[in-house]
């Protein structure tokens, strides 16, 4: 282990390495000479951050009178913002807190997972009084580490992550006491439907160039996808439906572009 | 209630009245390509919708300066041999409704050769001399997706009808109308194509019809119209020439 002293150094060079290696890992996607493709970069503001993140967009060929869309969406940015995103207190009372410390968040095959621990504190606390700092001493604090499975779900032009299921690891714990406290239940109940308040208040919603978004494509479906090893993807996949006014619309383009010359 | 909502929104569709079938223009400017210049013009192209998946094309040309340079390219001194020398000087092009006129002076002269000779420094001395006055009329024919123009009238006058030798005069009007040949068929080597700017080159164009016509006071143009099926091909070929042109975004 070479590495271990300066572990932070190492693991940075690490992270170096393989993001830039995923610039390849794009580009290796079948080319399609037949297509159309462009990439931009967008960014979805959580918390008041924006975050950055690039589309590719390809633009082929689907029968006679049809264009498939597919927009390709690198979200490593904000997986490796995971844990500042998403880190939140669940619910506070006098006697309560519940949290959810996420720790990482990964890509294998189409789907993502969030790994974190959920943390529950239980005070003793004069329930008559609503006010958290009259809260009384700790009486039990119990962490547990869960995971989250996540997927994408398209409804019109963006792209909503939602968690399905929550994997607690109930190994560390002493049953008694996670059947006292029904934690794995509240952990159920609490990480799943903040997580998903937080995560559906923040769709992505990718906006397309204009160019393209005049052409008025339908997204009807869409996922999510590693991208290089372990990273977060997600696309959108939808369809163009090609008449002559979408010929004319982009001979509009041009001219407005002043790439032809228009006339009245 | 959903019915007559239906009802209703269906309503405000007739309201909108009768859809118009949308139409784009733009101009190109683009050349003529005769075998030894290349000639400029300008167009005006109008791009209408005229099916669900057509649309129509039609392109308004303006040739005057293709006119202009006719004199010079029909002027000839072909006929030169041993025996007989025409020269052509085409004088005057002009536009009429839907044909090109043309006209134009030849003068010939016979000259006295023995035997077979063709080099003009063997001839011996003028024995026939005559003007002519040539009148072409031309119209244009589609052909291979461009118009060509076509001489369809021939008439050639002799400025003195009563020659003394008919033998004679009959040799120089043989020999003008083969000048007159030549000049009809340089003008038809010349194709008038519909010729779209470089961004829409990837459409596939048919040309259904076309013709010259006359743009005011004689002057030279020509309209051809056709349709282009857009496919999803094409489309994608339009969005490659936007990014070409820096209007989308590169290819990463």
């Amino acid at each position: 282990m070479r590495c271990g002293f300066f572990s932070s150094s190492c693991l940075r060079a690490l992270m170096l390495a393989l993001f830039g290696l995923m610039p390849l890992f794009v580009r290796a996607l079948p080319a399609q000479a037949d297509g159309f493709r462009t990439q931009f970069i967008r960014s979805v503001a959580v918390r008041g951050v924006p975050l950055p993140y690039s589309a590719i967009v390809d633009v082929t060929p689907r029968g006679p009178t049809r264009l498939g869309i597919r927009v390709l969406l690198d979200l490593r940015d904000m997986q490796r913002n995971a844990p500042g995103l998403l880190s939140t207190v669940l619910d506070e009372t006098c006697n309560q807190k519940y949290a959810v410390a996420v720790a990482d968040a990964g890509a294998s095959g189409s789907s993502v997972t969030l790994r974190g621990q959920f943390q529950a504190k239980l005070f003793t606390c004069n329930t008559s009084d609503p006010k958290v700092h009259f809260r009384g001493p700790l009486a039990l604090g119990q962490n547990l580490n869960v995971a989250a499975s996540a997927e994408a779900v398209v409804r019109g032009q963006c792209l909503h992550l939602r968690m399905t299921d929550l994997d607690a690891d109930l190994a560390g714990l002493i049953g008694d006491i996670a059947d006292l406290t029904g934690l794995d239940d509240k952990a159920q109940d609490l990480v799943l439907t903040r997580g998903n308040e937080v995560l559906s208040r923040h769709p992505i919603c990718p906006e397309l160039p204009q160019e393209l978004a005049g052409l008025d494509p339908r997204f009807f479906g869409g996922g999510t996808t590693e991208l290089g090893k372990g990273g977060v993807g997600a696309y959108l996949d939808g369809s163009i439906d090609v008449s002559a006014a979408t010929l004319l619309d982009l001979v509009e383009v041009m001219i407005e572009r002043d790439l032809l010359e228009g006339v009245d | 209630m959903l019915l007559s909502l239906a009802r209703a929104l269906g309503l405000i569709c007739l309201c909108a009245g009768p859809a118009v079938a949308r139409d784009v223009s733009f101009s190109v400017a683009s050349v003529l390509r005769t075998e030894t210049n290349e000639i400029p013009y300008s167009a005006r192209i109008t791009l209408s919708e005229v099916g669900p998946s057509r649309v129509g094309f039609q392109t308004h040309a303006d040739l005057r300066h293709f006119q202009a340079a006719l004199p010079e390219m029909l002027s000839l001194d072909l006929n030169q041999t041993c025996r007989a020398h025409l020269e052509l000087g085409m004088e005057r092009v002009s536009a009429r409704l839907d044909a090109l006129d043309l006209s134009g002076r030849i003068s010939a002269a016979l000259y006295e050769c023995e035997g077979l000779r063709t080099d003009p420094a063997t001839r011996g001395s003028a024995i026939y001399q005559q003007g002519l006055t040539l009148e072409l009329t031309a119209a244009a024919v589609l052909e291979d997706q461009c118009l060509f123009m076509r001489v369809d009238q021939v008439a050639l006058t002799p400025d003195r009808p009563t020659a003394v030798d008919l033998d004679l005069e009959e040799e120089v009007l043989e020999r003008a109308r083969a000048v007159s040949e030549a000049a009809a068929e340089i003008l038809s080597r010349v194709p008038i194509c519909p010729d779209f700017p470089p961004e829409l080159q990837a459409l596939d164009a048919r040309l259904q019809k076309g013709g010259t016509k006359d743009i005011g006071a004689g002057y030279l143009g020509a309209y051809l119209e056709g349709h282009i099926d857009v496919s999803p091909a094409a489309i994608v070929a339009l969005l490659n020439a936007l990014q070409h042109r820096g209007v989308l975004p590169p290819r990463p």
